[in-house]
């Protein structure tokens, strides 16, 4: 058994080596296939990601006039706290935000050099309580607050959020259907492939039923071929994958840490590789199968 | 004396052409047998019978005790792991070296390497072929391929071993060694069946003939016996 096994593995590498040209088209294409779709998974996964992050954060920012002075930071502090439709509050001093906008400016904060003074003013940026679910009862919440003297201002992102969340589920969708077709494609491929390889193998797959090999032992070497080229396929994606977001890493890092305020992107981690590549070697195996059945009809 | 293969009332058509009409034979273990008869008489398709590369359209065939007309293909590759058969066109992998393919027999049935190696140096060697043991076939000439055919038909000790034509583009000189390894299988218990039209070689080497023509047996002669 353990001798039949090793003769079929080996026999599946000498066979790729023999039929090169086919077995890099079936590789390339697997590999293409897992590019686009591991990318999509890991946009998908960050996307994701941002959009809790996003939901768990602030949700209002209500920004104080400039002349306020601590009493009425105090004061407004006590009235934003005492509505029923505030969960948490966290203030933002004005030198705070100056110290943010400056990070935010970065090395072009020359621009900033003229003033003297501080032009910004306090804030408080606000949690509200999840009965507050859509923008007319956030602009009821909005109205409430400014009407508060020491108030300037108060700004509210929801409905941007809610039109990330509408996108989120769009890009979602298509990439399950992108995904889908494109396996179907590989797996045609791959059974392609492997009918390509049974024809120009007629012989020897004659040969070998006329001196008393099971088809078992004929199918085996192609099957381990199919599920090879589906394992290369899948490293080779998860190689080029991994490379470009190395090196998109830091620039998309920094930008997302900026505008997003999302300061670890997800990438491919080691579970999710081998769950990959698992998942090209079953479309191998599927692929050949099919192709396989070919081979009762050789006749010997 | 037991037979070895036996044909009640066989017959064979090809799209309902006949190939062979109504075949009765019995050919017994440790037999050397030539089968001999014009091209088209049926000779391949006899011997294909018994490997069961074809099926009877009408009759029985019996193999070594067993009846194989109706033998599920499952059980066919096991069947023939018993059988060696030198074809017409040697049917060697022209990709695989002379040793891969005498080993081929003894792969599938999943020897151990060492053994395989013995076992492939020692036939390659009986058959004269030793220094040609890493070639492939189609640097080889028409009598060394023949041998490596022989070679991978007796690799597993078939109790019967089919030859079709074994000698037939060779010249008699070559012809000859070949008929003396077949004469040497012989001589250690296997049952030879060498199909030919060369009748002349047939009475050579021996006195068992089965002589047929369009798809009909004409006699069975068993010279020695008489
Ligand atoms: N696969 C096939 N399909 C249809 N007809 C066939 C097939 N194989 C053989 N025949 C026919 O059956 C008859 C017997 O053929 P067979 O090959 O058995 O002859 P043979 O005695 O081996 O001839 P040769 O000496 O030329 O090898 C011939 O008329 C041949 O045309
Ligand atoms: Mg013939």
């Amino acid at each position: 058994m353990f001798n039949k096994i090793l003769y079929c593995i080996k026999t599946a590498f000498r066979n790729m080596r023999a039929n090169f040209g086919l077995n890099v088209l079936a590789i390339s294409t697997i590999a293409l296939t897992f590019i686009i779709c591991i990318t999509f998974v890991v946009v998908l996964t960050n996307a994701a990601a941002l959009k809790t992050l996003w939901a768990e954060r602030i949700q209002m920012i209500v920004y104080l006039k400039r002349t306020a002075t601590p009493s009425d930071v105090e004061r407004a502090r006590r009235l934003i706290e005492s509505l029923p439709e505030v969960r948490s509050l966290h203030f933002v001093s004005r030198d705070d935000a100056l110290q943010q906008f400056r990070m935010m400016l970065q090395g072009q904060d020359s621009i900033l050099e003229g003033l003297n003074e501080n032009p910004l003013g306090h804030s408080f940026e606000l949690r509200l309580s999840p009965d507050i679910k859509d923008d007319e009862q956030m602009a009821a919440v909005a109205a409430t607050l400014k009407k508060i003297d020491a108030v300037d201002d108060v700004e509210y992102g929801r409905a941007w959020i809610e039109r990330f969340s509408a996108l989120f589920d769009i890009l979602k969708i298509t990439g399950i259907v992108l995904a889908g077709l494109l396996f179907l494609f590989s797996l045609l491929i791959v059974n392609n492939t492997l009918k390509l390889l049974l024809t120009s193998r007629r012989d020897e797959i004659e040969i070998m039923k006329l001196v008393g090999a099971t088809t078992a032992f004929i199918k085996t070497p192609l099957c381990i071929e199919g599920m090879l080229q589906g394992i290369i396929g899948v490293a080779i994606a998860i190689l080029v994958v991994s490379l470009a977001g190395l090196a998109v890493r830091e620039p998309l890092q920094h930008l997302m840490a900026l505008y997003a305020g999302m300061h670890r992107l997800i990438f491919l981690d080691p579970l999710s590789c081998c769950a990959f590549l698992a998942l090209g070697a079953g479309l191998g195996l599927a692929g050949s199968l099919c192709a396989v059945g070919g081979l009762e009809e050789i006749h010997a | 004396m037991h037979a070895i293969i036996e044909f009640h009332n066989v017959s064979k058509c090809y799209n309902s052409t006949p190939a062979l009409s109504d075949i009765n034979l019995t050919i017994n273990k440790g037999d050397f047998v030539f089968l001999t008869g014009p091209s088209g008489a049926g000779k391949t398709t006899l011997l294909k019978l018994i490997f069961l590369s074809e099926r009877p359209t009408e009759g029985e065939i019996i193999v070594n005790g067993v009846n194989i007309t109706r033998m599920k293909s499952s059980a066919i590759p096991h069947f023939r792991r018993k059988l060696g058969v030198v074809f017409q066109d040697f049917k060697l992998l022209p990709g695989k070296t002379v040793f891969e393919n005498v080993a081929l027999g003894l792969e599938i049935i999943g020897l151990n390497r060492k053994l395989i190696k013995r076992r492939v140096w020692q036939v390659v060697k009986w058959v004269g072929l030793l220094q040609k043991i890493d070639s492939y076939p189609p640097y080889l000439s028409g009598g060394e391929q023949q041998r490596v055919a022989i070679a991978r038909a007796i690799i597993n000790n078939p109790m019967l071993l089919l030859a079709d034509e074994p000698t037939g583009n060779l010249d008699p000189g070559l012809a000859l060694e070949i008929m003396k390894l077949f004469k040497a299988i012989n001589t250690r218990g296997t049952t030879i069946v060498i199909a030919t039209h060369n009748r002349d070689m047939a009475e050579t080497f021996s006195h068992n003939i089965v002589a047929l023509s369009h798809g009909r047996l004409l006699e069975h002669s068993h010279l020695s016996a008489s």
